[in-house]
């Protein structure tokens, strides 16, 4: 936009060539030449103005794109991020099926002590 | 094995520990393998309850734990003569103690499910209270099914304006596997158990209906069953119910699935009916393989194209695309024989194997007689005026088409 900014001047340029133009029909001729030549400037110098401003376009125009496309690429998840929910998965699955075993475990262990014990002990105590 | 209860306050707690010859692995009265997970469970009542009859008490325990006893059962209490003889003559095992009376009641209560079949059960029974089981999380067994949304269950079943009854149990999480989940069938009425002497009950009304009574249900396709061990009238369970004051009773034993939907839809609770709570918000999902049978049931019951975004390559629908048989398969049949345009269906193969009419399944829309007979006489008369005035009883022809299921 800066740059834009600084090209500003150049309607201005273009609008006084133009009413140099329509003054020479009131003006010499000597004064009308040098009119023509200063207006060719002008206008060569507007050629040039004129690449360097569609250079500028085109380069805003890249910009536009990849800031619109940025978000997109921002969707796809981080690898690293990926690592670690697969990580949390695999840990919960395997806390779940620890303690699965753990339980039928105690199961197992209230069964053997009862065996050595004889059935001396009522079932509800010791068991929770 | 051994079983204690003990209560704080509002919860009772079932504990159990295994004889040596019991082991962690366990097959419930359908042939269902099971594995056990925990040994201790909690009903919570709706308020404290200090007094159940041992008999009750055994019972409730008896549904958690038969999938593991081998040869003995010890309750933590003396139960009844008639209780332990039903045990020893239902299962191969030795119970006691023996001491104390039996117990009796007057009332007859639903199993309330929140299905269509307990719908229909409700709809032939306009003044029984309901009893609902709700699932809750185990203390111990870290609950990795949140999808199941009793909560909604329970709340609907408020909704139904009838007297209600919930009882919440983490029982469900006793099994390892295949998955939590009743370890008997007959563990839904733990809590109706439990109750059974504050709401003076004599009867619990299942919603099992003819496919499950007389059919095999989903696990025993294809063979008829009148001697089924977990819900005739005079097999072990029946009988162990009985024996605890408990008669159990099927009032759409002698129906299909096709006219307990019927009946649900045409019922006040049609509002109340799920079948599937997995769609969120409550509601059915309608992509499951249990949302596309009952949607083939009800567009049959309703004479309309199958609404369905199913298509016959999804992996729920992959077992219509093989030859039967097909667990619920008089439902299958039913709905092919009814659904227009069912050669678009998931079900267009199904359809051509079966070769099913509406002249070959009209026994479903009928009354199996037989059914009645084993309701229990306080409730029989009514149950059977309600069957020959909505539904119509089967011809002797029909009623064959039942004897013989599994046999054509
Ligand atoms: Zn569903």
């Amino acid at each position: 936009m800066v740059r834009l900014w600084k090209l500003a001047p150049v309607p201005t340029r273009l609008r006084r060539a133009v009413r140099a133009w329509l003054d020479a029909r009131y003006v010499t001729r000597v004064d009308h030449r040098h009119d023509i030549r200063d207006s060719l400037w002008e206008v060569q110098a507007l050629g040039r103005e004129l690449v360097a401003l569609r250079r500028e376009v085109e380069r805003l125009r890249a910009q536009v794109t990849t800031l619109t496309e940025r978000p997109r690429a921002a969707a796809a998840p981080d690898p690293r991020q990926t690592a670690r929910w697969d990580e949390a998965h695999r840990l919960a699955h395997e806390t779940a099926t620890a303690v699965d075993r753990l339980l039928q475990n105690e199961v197992l262990l209230w069964q053997a002590v009862d065996r050595i014990d004889a059935g001396a002990r009522p079932a509800g105590e010791g068991a929770r | 094995m051994r079983v204690a209860w003990t209560r704080d306050d509002d919860v009772w707690r079932l504990d159990f520990r295994l004889d040596a010859d019991d082991d962690l692995a366990g097959t419930v009265t359908d042939g269902q393998r099971v594995r056990l997970a925990t040994n201790s469970c909690r009903l919570r009542l709706p308020y404290p309850v200090d007094d159940v009859h041992p008999d009750l008490l055994a019972l409730a325990a008896w549904t958690v734990v038969a999938p593991y006893t081998r040869s003995r059962i010890v309750f933590d209490r003396p139960v009844s003569a008639g209780l332990a003889a039903a045990l020893e003559e239902g299962w191969p095992v030795q119970a006691g103690p023996v001491g104390g009376s039996p117990r009796s009641g007057a009332r007859l209560a639903i199993s309330y499910s929140g299905g269509a079949d307990s719908a229909a059960v409700a709809s032939i029974l306009p003044d029984a209270p309901f009893v609902h089981f709700q699932r809750i999380s185990h203390p111990r067994v870290p609950n990795r099914w949140t999808h199941y949304r009793a909560d909604i269950l329970a709340k609907l079943a408020a909704q139904t304006g009838r007297e209600l009854t919930v009882v919440r149990s983490d029982l469900e999480f006793t099994l390892a596997e295949p998955r939590p989940g009743y370890p008997e069938h007959h563990a839904v009425a733990a809590g109706a158990a439990l109750m059974a002497d504050e709401l003076d009950l004599a009867g619990i009304a299942f919603g099992y209906e003819m496919g499950s009574r007389w059919l095999g249900g989903g696990r025993y396709v294809h063979r008829y069953t009148p001697d089924n061990p977990m819900w005739s009238a005079d097999g072990r369970w029946g009988r162990l119910f009985a024996a605890a004051g408990l008669r159990v009773v099927l009032p759409v034993g002698g129906i299909s699935e096709a006219t307990t939907m019927r009946l649900a839809l045409g019922s006040g609770l049609r509002r109340q009916v799920r079948w599937c709570l997995r769609g969120g918000d409550g509601g059915a999902c309608g992509t499951c393989g249990k949302c596309l049978y009952k949607e083939l049931i009800q567009a049959a019951v309703e004479r309309r194209p199958l609404s369905t975004t199913i298509t016959a390559d999804r992996p729920v629908a992959a077992k219509w695309q093989q030859p039967p048989p097909y667990g619920g398969q008089e439902m299958i049949e039913y709905g092919c024989a009814r659904v227009p345009g069912i050669e678009t269906t998931p079900f267009a193969r199904a359809a051509e194997h079966l070769r099913a009419t509406e002249e070959s399944t009209r026994w479903l829309d009928h009354c199996y007689r037989p059914a009645l007979d084993e309701i229990p006489d306080p409730w029989r008369k009514q149950i059977a005026d309600f069957m020959a005035e909505e539904v119509g009883f089967m011809t002797e022809d029909e009623a064959r088409r039942v004897e013989s299921w599994g046999q054509q």
